[in-house]
């Protein structure tokens, strides 16, 4: 116990008992969920179970430090449990890691309840809002963290006290303005918009964006589009990725260089047009990285790091090697090429970004860090601190030993005198489509019960909650209707035959609008189950809906511009699916706005 | 000097539910998008950050003490790529020293072995690149005087000190070596959940920083700033804190005269309640461990502290006893997760501070780790 010593101290023996007996689960096991598997282990905590469904790449080892080298293609999860380990090796902890998706069907509402709390430490939006309604179906607290540069946060969701993490509409997307993207980008971001969701969009997405640029600039955007249409077609010959360059490196660059206005306002820096030809033979001199403006006068005159920056640039960090401006363009021309051919044979599929595809990826990789070499963009190192969410689920194993202690968000802010703080948490939002509906554990046995027999059971199971109403509903599963009350074609099917098994909603929408949705989540039966189905001993208390509450975007200065999301409407949800929509911000420039969500999401652009 | 104040954040989201946005939310939003895009970011990070890259690999770091609160710093400053680091330690590592040093492997026998040599083959692994020494002692720096601590930062050609978990008379010492050896000082610990991370950039420590965007201008253009540090012993010396915070940087009292608004953000009992472990310590030489009596007296020097400092009253009216209570019950003890907020927060402002860019710590961080709270306050350098 000497190495626990500390810990026991200061938490005192009823919490430290805690920490020894509770269960807690980890989904995610990249760079915050292995900094929290240590800072747990490293507490004591006995029981850990940690998710993740990725493989280790050569791009984790410079951050998630219990990765090296020769884990490269195993399992993060099984790794980071490995080492983590290593932490901790001698006070009986055992640490359950399991190679998988949170979304599988195995991971039920019956799993996560076993956990007596739950830290997301996931990468994305929709594993994040899929964790969160598990806990909130289960009532299990849920710790929710992300951590980014200087920036992060830590926030508890407790069913019922605070809000979970689909309360809010999301919050509105990060935005930039379109010339900033276009013309005059100053950081890295700039450029990975750029890239990303700009340029490979004009070059392997859909080709019929001159319509949503046509009142930014009429005759400019279709004679650009016309121009990358020649471009696109251009792909498929034999120098087309490097046509490619030459149009976005040199000629577009060189026709912003041309708008003298541009270059005048205070700060802006003037891109430099790249050359092929110079930089394949190695006689290209990068402009050195834009730097404060008594470095940049020595640099102008020949005296700093330009060429001290392009010969660093070859040196390695961890054994990973870092690209040379020609290994860029190398890779450039080798990814365009890889893409180009994957849409000639298959001109019926839109190419999209996804950070998992090396071709897509290589390419945005390469373009963003070229066009960031144009305009001499630096960057700045990064850090993060997690040690909070190990905090955060002290205090809730404190609450639930009837100390009431406050829970508070807390963030990690690039203000200098004031690096983190703790924020009040908010109640939760009484119209929140997931975290105030019910939530009823259903076991059953989906190939032995029809979908009528089903429904009637859990109607004349609710008439204790319901009192003298009788509940017209039409019945869903996710974002499919089962039945309606005109409509009961399905009733004689099974929940098999229907699709529904564990895992998937059986949800009831009150026609008449006063109980908010009950949804019955699909559960295991028992072994030995005598009946088909089974329903907990006791029917909830319905939660009702709230009295109607006048939307506020639909004030009439607002308008609503629908997001070029595809996935981005769960269906297992039905009736929450507006967040596609993106509320216009007033600006006085054009914007690009990047959709917070997923790495699938794209941008749209708003005039 | 109003020109550290931070720049007002890019656009304003739109208002959540109750119709008001909290700092927090917008800084929230914000972190989401970097989020989604940092798989990306990573793989080229170091080509952008090329400069800054190379002034890291070019750089001396020395750390002090591997007990505790190191290992966190030492892990993020070598996953990093700094180019060199020393450590040194001259004690062995304990069973207890296993609960916060995740560097000690005990299926590797570390019990019972130098710390720094138990440490040594982890750290190695993390970034072979990092050119590591490792000296089973802390001499000159503990028992031995300032001369041999210059000659040895400057035979070394060190760059910054981090010395950790160390007396505040001893780190006091060491700031002035540093000083002299025109080193960077950082001194920082952890007293149970709390912890500081004291930093002595130097006479005349200069930067820049990056303001945010606006729309009015997008593109903003480096900012060189300079700042001019004090060291330890300037920072807590109390002959001129009867002067208000206009005259700090001539040692005036960082908290006299502040607005009640800036004194409720700045936590004045976090800085002071640190400070009266400082003095504890060197009235007893030994920290509070608990025993009878320490309670009473780190709160009448917290109490001392608090009326010397003028601390606005209707704010801090007093030193909240059950901060008192926890470090004189537990300065002896560190936490992992408080050690991870606090290693992780001096690992970040080394970074900075080696590749000279954006605002670095002026010059006393507390955190609070329980409640969530990190005050930076200036002592004895001029008011931003
Ligand atoms: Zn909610």
């Amino acid at each position: 116990m000497g190495r626990l010593s500390h810990a026991k101290a200061l938490l005192g023996p009823q919490l430290f008992a805690k920490v020894r007996d509770t269960p807690v689960l980890i989904v995610g096991a990249g760079g915050i969920g292995s900094e929290l598997l240590k800072n747990l282990v490293l507490v004591g905590f006995t029981n850990i179970e940690l998710l993740d469904l990725d493989t280790i790449d050569l791009s984790n080892l410079n951050r998630q430090f219990l990765f090296r080298k020769p884990d490269i293609g195993k399992s993060k999860s099984l790794v980071a449990a490995a080492t983590a380990h290593h932490f901790n090796p001698s006070s009986g902890i055992k640490i359950n890691a399991r190679h998988g998706n949170v979304k599988d069907s195995e991971n039920d509402i019956a799993w996560i309840s076993k956990f007596g709390f739950v830290m997301n430490a996931l990468d994305n939006a929709d594993a994040r809002r899929h964790v969160n309604k598990l806990c909130a179906a289960a009532d299990v607290p849920l710790i929710e963290s992300g951590t980014a540069g200087y920036l992060g946060q830590v926030t508890p969701i407790i069913p019922g006290e605070t809000e979970c993490y689909d309360c809010n509409p999301k919050p509105p997307p990060k935005s930039f303005p379109v010339c900033t993207i276009r013309a005059t980008p100053s950081e890295p971001i700039h450029c990975i918009v750029w890239a990303k969701s700009y340029l490979f969009g004009k070059l392997f997405g859909e080709d019929d964006e001159a319509g949503d640029e046509a009142e930014l600039d009429k005759a400019k955007a279709e004679g650009e589009n016309a121009a990358f249409r020649e471009v696109r077609r251009l792909l498929s010959e034999e120098n087309g990725p490097q046509r490619v360059f030459n149009k976005v490196f040199n000629e577009d660059i060189n026709r912003l260089l041309a708008m003298e206005d541009m270059w005048k306002v205070a700060g802006r820096i003037k891109p430099v047009a790249l050359d092929y030809d110079a930089i394949m033979d190695g006689t290209f001199v990068a402009p050195p990285p834009r730097t404060s403006a008594a470095q940049a006068a020595a640099a102008v005159n020949g005296t700093a790091n330009g060429n001290a920056a392009a010969s660093a640039s070859t040196s390695t960090l961890k054994d990973q090697k870092e690209l040379t401006l020609k290994e860029n363009l190398e890779l450039f021309i080798d990814s365009c090429a890889r893409l180009a051919a994957r849409s000639i044979a298959h001109p019926d599929v839109v190419l999209s970004f996804d950070k998992d595809d090396d071709d897509t990826l290589d390419f945005v990789v390469a373009i963003a860090n070229l066009r960031a070499t144009a305009y001499s963009i630096a960057t700045r190192t990064r850090f993060q601190v997690k040690g909070f969410i190990v905090m955060q689920a002290l205090s809730l194993l404190k609450r639930k030993s009837a100390e009431a202690t406050k829970a508070t968000d807390v963030y990690l802010r690039s203000i200098p005198h004031l690096p983190l703080a703790p924020s009040a948490p908010v109640p939760p939002n009484e119209s929140c489509a997931v975290c105030r509906d019910t939530y009823i554990p259903f076991k059953a046995d989906v190939s032995r019960c029809t979908l009528g027999e089903v429904l009637d059971a859990a109607k004349s199971w609710l008439q204790a909650s319901l009192g003298e109403n009788e509940l017209e509903c039409s019945v869903l599963e996710g974002a499919r209707v089962l039945a309606d009350p005109d409509f009961d074609d399905n009733h004689s099917r099974t929940l098999k035959d229907l699709d529904i098994e564990r895992g998937k909603m059986i949800t009831l929408m009150d026609e008449d609008d006063k109980y908010r949705p009950i949804h019955f989540c699909l559960l295991e039966p028992e072994a030995n189950a005598e009946t088909a189905f089974s329903f907990p001993e006791t029917a909830p208390a319905l939660a009702l809906k709230p009295v109607q509450v006048k939307e506020r975007s639909e004030s009439p200065e607002v308008e609503l511009v629908e997001a070029a999301s595809r996935k981005r409407s769960e269906p297992d949800s039905g009736h929450d699916d507006l967040p596609s929509k993106k509320r216009k911000t007033e600006t006085e420039e054009p914007e690009v706005v990047v959709d917070d969500g997923d790495d699938d999401d794209d941008i749209i652009i708003i005039e | 000097m109003a020109s550290e104040q931070p720049q007002a954040p890019p656009a304003a989201p739109a208002p959540a539910a109750n119709g008001q946005i909290t700092e927090g939310e917008l800084w929230l939003s914000l972190a989401k998008l970097t989020i989604d895009e940092a798989s990306l970011y990573d793989r080229q990070i170091r080509l952008w950050g090329l400069e800054a890259q190379n002034k890291m690999r070019s750089s001396t770091v020395l750390v002090l003490s591997l007990r505790s609160l190191a290992h966190e710093t030492i892990k993020n400053l070598v996953l990093a790529g700094i180019g060199r680091m020393i450590i040194m330690d001259g004690e062995d590592v304990t069973e207890e020293d296993l609960g916060g040093g995740f560097l000690f492997r005990e299926e590797e026998g570390a019990v019972g072995k130098n710390r720094t040599e138990a440490a040594l083959p982890q750290i190695a692994s993390l970034n072979p690149l990092v050119n590591l020494t490792a000296l089973p002692t802390l001499e000159p720096f503990v028992g031995g005087d300032k001369e041999k601590m210059v000659e040895f930062l400057e035979k070394e050609k060190v760059n910054v000190v981090v010395a950790c978990d160390l007396a505040a008379a001893q780190l006091e010492t060491i700031d002035a070596a540093a000083r002299q050896a025109k080193a960077m000082f950082y001194g920082a610990g952890t007293y149970g959940f709390y912890g500081y991370a004291f930093a002595d950039l130097g006479e005349t420590y200069e930067y820049v920083v990056t303001p945010a965007a606006t729309s009015v201008n997008p593109n903003p253009a480096l900012v060189q700033k300079t700042a001019r540090y004090s060291t330890l012993e300037a920072s807590i010396d109390k002959t001129n804190w009867s002067l208000d915070l206009k005259q700090a940087e001539n040692g005036g009292s960082p908290f006299r005269g502040l607005s009640r608004q800036d004194s409720k953000a700045l936590q004045p009992q976090l800085p002071i309640a640190i400070l009266a472990v400082w003095e504890f310590s060197k009235r007893n030489r030994q920290l509070p461990t608990g025993t009878e009596g320490q309670v009473d007296e780190l709160a009448k020097i917290a109490e001392e502290l608090r009326v010397k400092l003028g601390v606005n009253e209707k704010v801090t009216p007093s030193i909240d006893a059950a901060v008192i209570e926890h470090l004189a019950a537990h300065a002896t003890h560190f936490f992992a997760p408080t050690l991870a907020i606090v290693g992780g927060l001096l690992a970040q402002d080394v970074l900075r501070v080696l590749s000279h860019k954006d605002t670095p710590i002026a010059n006393l961080l507390v955190v609070d780790s329980l409640s969530g709270a990190g005050v930076v306050s200036r002592w004895a350098m001029a008011p931003v």
